[in-house]
């Protein structure tokens, strides 16, 4: 089922064109990266999406109803984590995520068992009645993915959710993000401009430029399109040895490999992740962690933000 | 519950929760403050028998100041301190929700946009009116047990009226708070204009009233009048006087008008009116313009502050 349809949306702010002409499919279930520099029209098109901002012209549809005129519907079954979330820092963080309970019609224990049990899912349990004012960015973001979790959306809109968090947070929000999408079945929306971010947790991806939608699809499917299908593969190991490193080398398919103490980047013709670990085993190796990365997507975009 | 009133909870328990809450108890206590110095000088005059003894409770002279800038009786100081209590609930309304993040997040949710709004301004005036019926009821106890004289019917019908017209012109205050909150995105300086709107009315616009009046000269009594009505105009501009006025109308019952061209005629040329107490209407359809007025400059504050917050881009939130 189609969560997102975008049909030739279009935002002007006076002779600007933010968003333009902007046509968005996004099946049910899935995680999209909207991937772009700052100033694409990310926000804007989220913004009409959740009705918050009226369209020139063009519709936005969440679940088959019309962002603009359905505007509190929508908002029944859409989350959103603004790009600059924040809470009342006097409050704690329980009686944050309370105040949203309420006002999404859900009140008394039937609230408070839902509240704690956000909290615990995003790890803030002991932080439960502590002001937000005590709490760093990393876990007011958190917090945010807990108000998302009080609200249980069928979609949830997540701004650029890892602005200003350290690797270590950004690696634990985006595992979260994907964990609340499986966990409760939810459509996620991801904005952001980094590339390896979206690759991490996103099944699909679209490509933003000044207002228009350049290049849309599954991962996989997009680096096949404009890459030839060259392919990167990520891989960690316990211990890395030399027979190890000549036997992937011997790989048939593999083009380079690049090592940085255990981690290789193995760039290949095409997806040889089968091939690689087989190899590994053979030779008594132990994979930490092994990943596709596409080579190919992250020119298209590099392309696009230089020549912004 | 509808989120209009989840909304209003919250702002409610936010303004008794805060530190604002003790300016509104500093307000509290000066007024038990006056009446508790009044009582003691109703009691040494008790010779001039007046027929409202419990209300003069609340007009007396409860400070002897040639100041006319600082309040001298429980009204006055009603009328000057009132609009702090207002503007301290609603200077930061809007714009501290906006620069928290906070809002973005609350317009998100299953709620129309204009009941936040209208939450803020209603948990304003449910906390203002909180504190004026309890400041009133506190007073009027205390003079109760003071001076050992129960109120008259008419005298709590008074008081009620004067709960009621004091609501009113605090809610203006409220109002205007909320919209500098609106219009401004520093809650810096939405405060600092709410402030210095009251500052101006409190201080400069007695003095720049004053030096009007004193550069005014009449030849003919008609030329007297005809300045003598400016000059009331020109003192109805302040929502201050506006209050004063009312509240010397309505628990001073002797007052015949609150024109002060007329308390002129009658204190001055003779005593063409005898010195009885109007009814409760009749002292109601005398303030009845200012009261009209009060309710329209709130309703106007509210109304852009409403406009405002509806039509404005969320891009801004």
């Amino acid at each position: 089922m189609l969560m997102v349809e975008t049909s030739k949306l279009t935002k002007k702010y006076g002779n600007t064109t933010v968003v333009d002409n902007l046509n968005l499919k996004i099946e049910e279930g899935q995680i999209f990266g909207f991937l772009g520099p700052n100033g694409a029209g990310k926000t804007t098109t989220i913004l009409m999406l959740l009705g918050l901002t009226t369209p020139t012209s063009g519709t936005a549809t969440i679940g088959g109803l019309d962002s603009t005129h359905d505007t509190l519907k929508v908002k029944r079954i859409a989350g959103y984590i603004p790009e600059k979330v924040g809470f009342y820092t006097d409050l704690s963080a329980a009686y944050n995520l309370l105040y949203t309970a309420n006002l999404n019609g859900i009140f008394d224990k039937k609230a408070d068992a839902i509240v704690e049990k956000a909290l615990n899912d995003v790890g803030l349990k002991d932080k439960a009645n502590e002001q937000v004012a005590h709490f760093s960015k990393g876990m007011k973001q958190r917090l945010a993915i807990a108000d998302i979790l009080v609200k249980q959306p069928k979609i949830a809109f997540l701004d650029e959710p890892t602005t200003g968090i350290d690797p270590a947070g950004i690696t634990q929000i985006l595992d979260l993000v994907a964990q609340i999408a499986k966990d409760n079945n939810m459509t996620i929306i991801m904005s952001s401009h980094q590339l390896s971010q979206i690759q991490r947790i996103c099944s699909h991806v679209g490509i933003m430029n000044k207002g228009k939608l350049i290049s849309e699809g599954s991962i996989e499917s997009l680096s096949k399109k404009t890459g030839g299908g060259k392919v990167v593969i990520e891989i960690q190991l316990v211990e890395t040895t030399k027979e190890l490193l000549d036997a992937i080398r011997n790989v048939a398919g593999v083009i380079n490999i690049e090592r940085n103490e255990n981690t290789l980047s193995v760039t290949c013709n095409e997806d040889l992740r089968k091939q690689i670990s087989k190899v590994i085993s053979d030779k008594n190796g132990l994979i930490t962690q092994m990943k596709l990365q596409s080579y190919a997507l992250e020119d298209i975009y590099m392309k696009i933000v230089k020549g912004a | 519950m509808s989120a209009f009133f989840t909304v209003t909870k919250k702002e409610l328990q936010d303004h008794f929760n805060s530190w604002r809450f003790l300016v509104l108890l500093f307000v509290m206590i000066a007024a038990i403050v006056y009446v508790f110095l009044a009582v003691g000088v109703i009691r040494s005059n008790s010779s001039s028998g007046t027929q409202f003894i419990f209300l003069s409770l609340f007009t007396t002279q409860a400070i002897s100041t040639t100041s006319s800038l600082i309040p001298s009786s429980f009204m006055s100081l009603m009328a000057t301190l009132l609009p702090i209590a207002a503007i301290i609930l609603g200077l930061d309304a809007i714009n501290s929700e906006r620069n928290g993040g906070t809002l973005g997040r609350l317009v998100s949710q299953p709620i129309y946009r204009d009941n936040i709004i209208n939450a803020k301004f209603l948990a304003g005036i449910i906390t203002l009116a909180v504190v004026i019926l309890t400041t009133v009821l506190l007073s009027a106890g205390l003079g109760l047990k003071m001076l050992g004289v129960a109120p008259g019917a008419e005298e709590i019908l008074r008081l009620i009226v004067f709960v009621m017209v004091a609501i009113v012109y605090s809610a203006f205050w409220l109002g205007l708070a909320i919209l500098f909150s609106t219009l401004f995105k520093q809650v810096a300086v939405s405060s600092i204009i709410s402030i210095a709107v009251w500052l101006f009315f409190v201080f400069f616009y007695p003095i720049i009233f004053q030096m009007i009046a004193n550069g005014m000269t009449a030849a003919t009594q008609a030329d007297a009048i005809h300045n003598a009505n400016s000059l009331i105009l020109l003192s109805r501009l302040s929502p201050i006087q506006l209050f004063n006025e009312n509240m010397a109308v309505i628990l001073v019952p002797v007052t015949r008008s609150s024109s002060q061209l007329l308390q002129l005629i009658t204190t001055d040329a003779g005593n063409y009116f005898v010195a009885n107490p109007l009814s409760l209407g009749q002292s109601i359809i005398s303030i009845w313009p200012q009261l009209i007025i009060t309710i329209l400059l709130t309703t106007v504050c509210f109304a852009i502050s409403y406009v405002k917050f509806m039509f404005e881009e969320i891009r801004a939130i």
